[in-house]
């Protein structure tokens, strides 16, 4: 085994295929900025190229690809609170309201550490749990991804912030609209009415532009003035940021294991894994007085997790050619160009593809988080140029986004239609994340839990794993009650994890009210 | 001057005519471009195929026309198929369809407009199926195949998608119990190793990278392949899985004759259907004559190219393209298959999975 990692080192070595791995990183950078194109879209851009291409240099370019755009796409969720990409939808919660406080670069710079972490933490966790990732992924039959997504549900109550009952219905309304289209489970076509376009279901790309970006358009471009409500700086700059991440060490490797662990087990997407992070490091947390207005650990746990993540995917679709996510269904597509079958058998046969795989993946985070350190402070300057000047460019790119989603005329529509309701619910400070996160999760509940009782009837319900997700689902509930009455008790003792929360943004609820 | 001018007027005339009749025939293409409809998402099975022809296709085509490939989704080929419906029948679009869009559109799916009546193939490619048994159904060897113990379940995408496969168990009569819910064939090969599944069918391929390597550590057994059917209706061995006994012939050997009745006419149109036609690229049949000629000269020219027969290998799995009569006997076989057995098998889709059609 060894070996083969040095022998798969010095083949990444080939110059070709170094700049074949650079040029996916440059890609992925790209696709990931800009607001609805992800890895899916960068590796579909480059998968005509691919046809006769070296299959070393082929399979670098496009891992370089997914490497990268977990970094860059936190440039928009950060700095104008539109998701960059499915991945990274979470960091807004705590990135934007950090850019409209005037510390956009410390976002920017504790977020690309992060990432830099957590994408090595995930490439060296592939590398290690190779041998073992078959027992892992084994172990979650549908019963078990059943209880994962009840699990995601439960995180609704902790993105609601200080109005759980608004964010209760809003989560409710997600799992109506997630419900639109082809059942899962059953051949029918549920609210469609015919329309063919519906037949998919709303596309998760259009809700996330619509729900996040439009509004933040609209009132920006109400209110006048720039991104950034105060300041004229930069705030403290990455250092700062790059010091943050050092101070929650703790914390970006634990979010960076969680990533690594839930991106290997299939039908996890990427969003889930986001929010559940994010839900995680609020629960967790001792002080949660400054999550949803700026507190730099709500974008280092989401952000170390979704790089991380890359490393996980990776398992399932290497040893069981079962894609661990979409951007990875179009990987196993490319892999078949270069006759490669995945499964099993090629960790036997071609390990050093495997290794090939994982350092690509290494040092595509490496570059990429570099490349993103060193655009982050002149990107960060976008939010303090007035914004009239920048929404024209923004609104193009986000329509551009939806519309390569079908590229039909209902995209369109779609995105208008979510933004004005992304917009009302900005305005009745009904908390969107949830929506967002009943959305993802409708179809996924229903599918497994008609999977778990065609297969064991009740018997499901008696699986230890299940029992065991259960609990937490009911401590992760309850929990948050008990630790809410522990900070209370604690607010006279500084704890040691809150040092991150500057004290000079007295806001009471920056991320949904309304400026204007 | 008459009697001097009408010869040579007429030489001029017949050469004109000649020329221009020369230049029509060589150059329908010269300078156009072809568009590739495909209906799936980039990266998959049928859209590997339609990108491989559309790469080697143009430069064999008379007047070399430009060929592109356009990934047209959405509702499982729906929004794709349909636009093809719609283009004009000028030659100038093409379209990439599965083996289970084709059997869709056969079928008269609801919401799908494509007709393959009127449709032309141009190439096609072939992939066979493989059926394992977990070991946990406490079955060693697959003539037991009719003792199978416990919940028989099978995983369910798509249930059109895997009509091949559902066909078989029909024939064979083995009552087993459908988990709806998958989302690829992927999905049901891992909850197969977990034991969830009891039966599971996988492409050839597959079931050599990831199926086989069960069957050594005997989590598995392999029970048969699906086959093809040749123009006689004999099986015939899958040449991607030469040693594994087809369905038929197993079928012959547990019950001491070969299947018959209507679930074995059903099989033999299926087998073929979906297994010969796994990618394939039609062309309207109302297209111009010189340019469906054209096409299936480029790609006679194009099966012979050897850079082209090194690209497919590797995408094509052990298999090789269908063109010229292969083309002919799918056309036939269209043709030829029987009303009352396409009732029987959208009875069957509709009774136990309901599925809706709209027969045309």
């Amino acid at each position: 085994m060894l070996e083969a990692l040095v022998s798969a080192f010095f083949v990444m070595l080939d110059p070709f295929r170094m700049g074949m791995l650079m040029a996916g990183v440059g890609i992925g950078i790209v696709v990931g900025i800009l607001p609805g194109l992800g890895g899916l879209m960068g590796m579909a851009l480059v998968l005509p190229f691919l046809f006769g291409m070296d299959p070393y240099a082929g399979i670098a370019m496009l891992v370089g690809i997914s490497a990268a755009v977990p970094s860059s796409d936190t440039f928009p969720s950060v700095l104008m609170g539109i998701p960059g990409s499915s991945g990274s939808q979470a960091t807004v919660m705590d990135g934007y309201p950090m850019a409209r406080n005037g510390e956009a670069a410390r976002a920017l710079g504790a977020a690309f550490s992060a990432s830099l972490i957590g994408g090595l933490i995930g490439a060296a966790a592939l590398t290690a749990l190779v041998p073992f990732a078959r027992p892992l992924v084994l172990a979650f039959g549908a019963p078990e991804l059943l209880m994962l997504t009840i699990l995601g549900l439960c995180m609704v109550g902790v993105l609601s912030g200080s109005r759980p009952l608004l964010g209760i219905i809003a989560a409710c309304l997600g799992l109506m609209l997630g419900m639109v289209g082809g059942a899962p489970a059953a051949p029918e076509y549920r609210w469609a009415h015919g329309v063919v376009y519906l037949f998919d279901g709303f596309s998760l790309v259009i809700v996330a532009l619509g729900l996040f970006a439009i509004p933040e358009i609209v009132d920006l471009l109400a209110r006048g003035g720039t991104i950034a409500r105060r300041g004229s700086g930069l705030g403290s700059g990455w250092m700062a940021g790059l010091r943050d991440t050092m101070a929650n060490k703790y914390l970006v490797v634990r979010h960076s294991l969680i990533g690594v662990l839930v991106g290997a087990i299939p039908g996890m997407g990427s969003s889930i894994i986001d929010w559940l992070n994010y839900g995680i490091v609020v629960t967790r947390a001792s002080d949660r007085s400054r999550f949803g207005k700026g507190d730099v650990r709500g974008v280092i746990a989401p952000e170390a997790a979704n790089n991380a993540r890359e490393g996980g995917v990776l398992m399932p679709t290497l040893l069981f050619g079962v894609p661990g996510s979409s951007a990875m269904a179009l990987f196993l597509g490319a892999l078949l160009i270069f006759g490669v079958q995945p499964g099993p058998a090629l960790l036997r046969d071609n390990l050093e593809l495997v290794f090939v795989i994982i350092w690509s993946l290494a040092l595509g985070n490496v570059f990429g988080t570099i490349i993103c350190l060193a655009l982050s402070k002149p990107i960060a300057r976008l939010t303090f140029v007035p914004f009239q000047y920048i929404a024209p460019v923004v609104l193009c790119i986000v329509i551009i986004g939806a519309w390569q989603e079908t590229r039909h005329f209902g995209d369109l529509l779609t995105l208008a239609a979510f933004g004005l309701l992304g917009w009302t619910m900005k305005r009745i400070e009904m908390p969107r994340p949830p929506l967002l996160v009943g959305f993802i999760l409708a179809g996924l509940v229903e599918r497994y839990l008609w999977m778990s009782y065609s297969i064991y009837d009740w018997e499901w319900l008696t699986r230890p794993l299940v029992i065991a997700i259960a609990v937490l689902c009911v401590v992760l509930m309850f929990g948050g009650t008990v630790m809410k009455g522990r900070t209370l008790r604690a607010t006279a003792a500084p704890t040691s994890d809150s040092q991150s929360a500057p004290q000079s943004a007295p806001q009471p609820t920056a991320q949904d009210k309304p400026d204007a | 001057m008459t009697r001097f001018w009408t010869p040579l007027a007429a030489a001029l005339t017949a050469t004109a005519t000649l020329m221009a009749a020369g230049t029509a025939k060589a150059e329908f293409y010269e300078g156009q471009t072809i568009r590739i409809i495909i209906p799936f998402s980039a990266g998959g099975g049928t859209d590997t195929f339609g990108r491989l022809i559309a790469q080697h296709l143009g430069r064999h085509i008379p007047g070399s026309p430009t060929v592109i490939a356009e990934n047209v989704t959405g509702a499982g080929g729906l929004l794709g198929s349909n636009e093809f419906t719609r283009v004009d029948r000028d030659g100038m679009t093409l379209l990439t369809a599965s083996g289970h869009l084709n059997l869709r559109a056969f079928l008269g799916l609801e919401g799908l407009e494509l007709d393959l009546r009127d449709l032309d193939p141009v190439v096609a490619s072939p992939m066979g199926h493989v059926t394992a048994i977990h070991s946990r159904a406490g079955i060693t060897d697959g003539t037991e195949i009719m003792q199978m113990e416990g919940r028989i379940t099978k995983g369910i995408t798509d249930p059109v998608g895997l009509i091949e496969s559902i066909v078989t168990l029909e024939m064979f009569g083995i009552e087993y119990r459908p988990v709806p819910g998958f989302g690829g064939r992927g999905d049901t090969r891992l909850a197969f190793e977990r034991g969830e599944l009891a039966i599971n069918t996988q492409s050839s391929p597959a079931f050599n990278a990831s199926v086989l390597p069960l069957v050594e550590e005997g989590t598995a057994i392999t029970a048969y392949a699906i086959g093809f059917i040749d123009p006689d209706g004999n099986p015939v061995r899958d040449p991607a899985v030469p040693d594994i006994i087809t369905a038929p012939e197993l079928y012959q050997q547990i019950h001491g004759e070969m299947p018959s009745g209507e679930a074995w006419e059903a099989f033999k149109v299926v087998a073929n259907l979906v297994q010969n036609t796994r990618g394939t690229i039609w062309v309207h049949s109302e297209a111009p004559e010189e340019a469906r000629t054209a096409l299936r000269t480029g790609v006679d020219a194009m099966v012979q190219d050897p850079a082209f027969i090194e690209a497919a290998a590797s995408i094509l799995e052990g298999y090789e393209v269908i063109s010229g009569p292969g083309l002919d006997q799918i056309k036939a076989e269209l043709n030829a298959a029987p009303e009352e057995i396409l009732d029987w098998l959208r009875a069957l889709m509709t009774d136990r999975f309901e599925v809706s059609f709209t027969p045309r």
